[in-house]
């Protein structure tokens, strides 16, 4: 794309716009089609209409309480875990310029699973309204540590040191978190499941209690998606439009923490949703992360729902969606990978 | 050429094998198919026996009167069995899920036991001693083995046959309403089936006759289900029993209380009617033998004889 025509938009341009507003409104309302799809998912059959009135006015029988306090937090957790994992991975994407960033770089996933394990092993909580805020904590003070151990040194918290910082905290918490596991084998039974992220019997009180801090991250982050955009343009530009870099980074940093640690807290570490749906965003609406981070919101949103409840809406499995997007998240990561170019900046 | 000679010498070794086996063993020859690495030569009367696990196959030696030198006996959920495997003065070997080697050799061992789940330290352990790692699921066959392994089969089939009257005299006075068991893990819930797999409590309930609701009972090989909290609903048997704690800490983590308060659970035809037991992990998670058995008659005659 050469600079003249950025700056004068043509018709074409213009259409464009359109059609990816379009595509934007698409997707938005796939989000509460997929919702509600995926609430007729379930080892038992409860009619559609039945879901309906169970959600409008439930009666205390026991297919609203299936629909209000089994399948509800599922879903919701679904919604609310692949559009933070997503516009968390945009975030990443645009700020380390890095087109294989996802949250898990800043060591969100390892300080996580650190935690939940100090909490199992030592403390011995594990009814799992006690466990989110473990994993949260865990989660945020570990994307601080990397964040403050990249900050050291000339220039502040380059990407490539960040990077570098989240991979030697990540395998240093990795490493505490598989010694204390040898130590303790009834911890690793309770931690086996959790690690590979899953969204099954979240209650619905923990949901209703991670979820304003993840919404808060979305909502801010789609605020503040022009300077995360123009974080995206490389140090060099972002500084000459007189960007404080400084502050920004620090800023799409607390909101990536602010949503991968929620989202962690709820499901476990779900990988691929952060470094597939920016990806597939990118190819419907091009490189404007401001574009990138509202098409991922949606996507990331429907992509876990429809993953959770469609293996076992087919084959009847009730795998944790962790395992799930795995096995769809490789090869699409592969066929995007194949597609595009990575000259992103 | 070299290398193809001396492969087929090989072979050769190892079609004998077997027939040196039998040729050289000076004791006794155990060969069945629920047997790992069977034909084992093993001592005509063992006088230093080591079981590998606390459940089967420690409860058992113990039942045959075997002359038992150690067992791991760290982290045991059924403490009767524990404290009568210490009086006897058994030696602890720790954890079962890693039991010392070095203690176990220590004991110097003329015989270890143990079940198929111990497979992958067979060559280490045949090493030490001769190794009988029994694979049958069937707690009788098991039992049954170890009675052969020890020299002991007057005894376990006296044993088996008590055990059979006490269910034959009990077996027609048992309700045909169906019985509901759940186990109530940290993370899930997990229903042992009626079946010709089921696990050893749920096998002596088969014997007896106890009927279970149609989710839990099976004709096929399937010995474990997993529901979820609105699976629940299919345990609708007229009593339910519920396996809290034990391995785990389901039964102290709130995971037990958050169950019993979920309206879900409340809901169970059986909780509704009050009709619902805890029952012991120890004897229901951690069988191990004709003491169980009888401790889990004992619940059916606590429990379900009653409720008709």
């Amino acid at each position: 794309m050469n600079s003249a025509q950025t700056e004068t938009p043509g018709p074409s341009l213009r259409g464009r716009g359109r059609a990816r507003i379009a595509g934007l409104v698409l997707a938005l309302v796939l989000v509460p089609l997929a919702g509600l799809w995926a609430m007729t998912v379930g080892s038992s059959y409860i009619a559609p209409a039945t879901l309906v009135v169970a959600l409008t006015q439930p009666d205390g029988s026991w297919s609203h309480i299936v629909v209000a306090d089994v399948r509800l937090p599922r879903v919701v957790a679904g919604l609310l875990v692949g559009a933070q994992l997503a516009v968390a991975g945009a975030i990443m994407q645009a700020v380390t310029a890095n087109p294989l960033a996802s949250p898990g770089l800043l060591g969100i996933n390892a300080g996580a699973a650190f935690a939940v394990v100090l909490a199992l092993a030592f403390v011995g909580i594990d009814a799992s309204g006690t466990l989110i805020w473990f994993a949260f904590m865990g989660a945020a003070v570990t994307a601080l540590c990397v964040y403050m151990l990249g900050s050291f040194g000339r220039g502040g918290p380059t990407p490539l040191k960040l990077a570098l910082a989240g991979a030697v905290v990540s395998a240093f918490l990795a490493s505490l978190t598989a010694s204390l596991l040898l130590l303790d084998q009834g911890t690793l039974d309770s931690v086996r499941l959790w690690s590979v992220g899953s969204l099954n019997g979240r209650p619905l009180a923990a949901v209703v209690a991670v979820a304003p801090y993840g919404l808060a991250g979305l909502v801010a982050a789609l605020l503040l998606s022009r300077p995360i955009m123009t974080l995206s343009l490389g140090s060099d530009l972002a500084g000459s439009v007189g960007q404080n870099l400084v502050l920004w980074r620090l800023v799409a940093g607390g909101l990536v923490i602010l949503m991968a640690g929620a989202a962690v807290a709820l499901a476990g570490p779900v990988g691929f949703v952060g470094l597939v749906v920016p990806h597939a965003a990118r190819l419907l609406a091009g490189p404007d992360y401001r574009w990138i981070m509202a098409y991922s919101a949606p996507m990331g949103a429907v992509l876990v729902v429809v993953a959770d409840a469609g293996l076992r809406q087919v084959a009847g499995i009730d795998l944790p969606v962790g395992i799930t997007m795995a096995l769809i998240g490789a090869p699409v990561f592969i066929l995007l990978a194949r597609r595009q170019s990575w000259s992103l900046r | 050429m070299r290398a193809k000679r001396f492969a087929i010498l090989l072979a050769l070794v190892a079609m004998l094998m077997p027939a040196a086996a039998y040729a050289a063993c000076d004791g006794r020859l155990l060969d069945a198919p629920e047997v790992l690495n069977a034909p084992v030569c093993i001592p005509k009367s063992p006088a230093r026996i080591v079981v590998l696990d606390p459940t089967f196959s420690l409860g058992m030696a113990l039942e045959l009167d075997l002359p038992l030198a150690g067992a791991p006996l760290t982290g045991m959920s059924d403490t009767a069995l524990q404290a009568e495997a210490k009086g006897r003065g058994v030696v602890d070997l720790g954890n079962f899920l890693e039991p010392s080697i070095e203690r176990l050799a220590a004991l110097r061992p003329d015989l270890i036991i143990g079940s198929a789940m111990a497979a992958e330290a067979y060559p280490l352990l045949s090493q030490l001693a001769p190794t009988v790692l029994i694979s049958a699921e069937d707690w009788k066959a098991y039992l049954s083995l170890i009675a052969r392994a020890g020299g002991r089969e007057e005894k376990a089939a006296a044993l088996l046959a008590t055990y059979d009257a006490r269910v034959a005299t009990l077996r027609p006075r048992i309700p045909q309403t169906p019985v509901s068991i759940v186990r109530i893990t940290p993370w899930d819930f997990q229903v042992y089936l009626d079946g010709p797999r089921a696990y050893g409590p749920f096998a002596v309930l088969r014997d007896v006759g106890v009927k279970r609701t149609a989710y839990e009972t099976t004709q096929g090989d399937e010995a474990l289900k997993r529901p979820d909290w609105e699976g629940l609903a299919a345990l609708n048997g007229d009593v339910l029993l519920y396996i809290v704690g034990g391995a785990n800490n389901s039964a102290t983590s709130g995971r037990h209380e958050e169950v019993l308060q979920n309206p879900l659970w409340q809901m169970l035809p059986a909780v509704k009617a009050g009709r619902v037991h805890r029952v012991d992990a120890g004897t229901w998670m951690e069988f191990s033998g004709i003491t169980s058995a009888n401790r889990v008659l004992d619940e059916v005659e606590r429990i379900i004889l009653p409720a008709q």
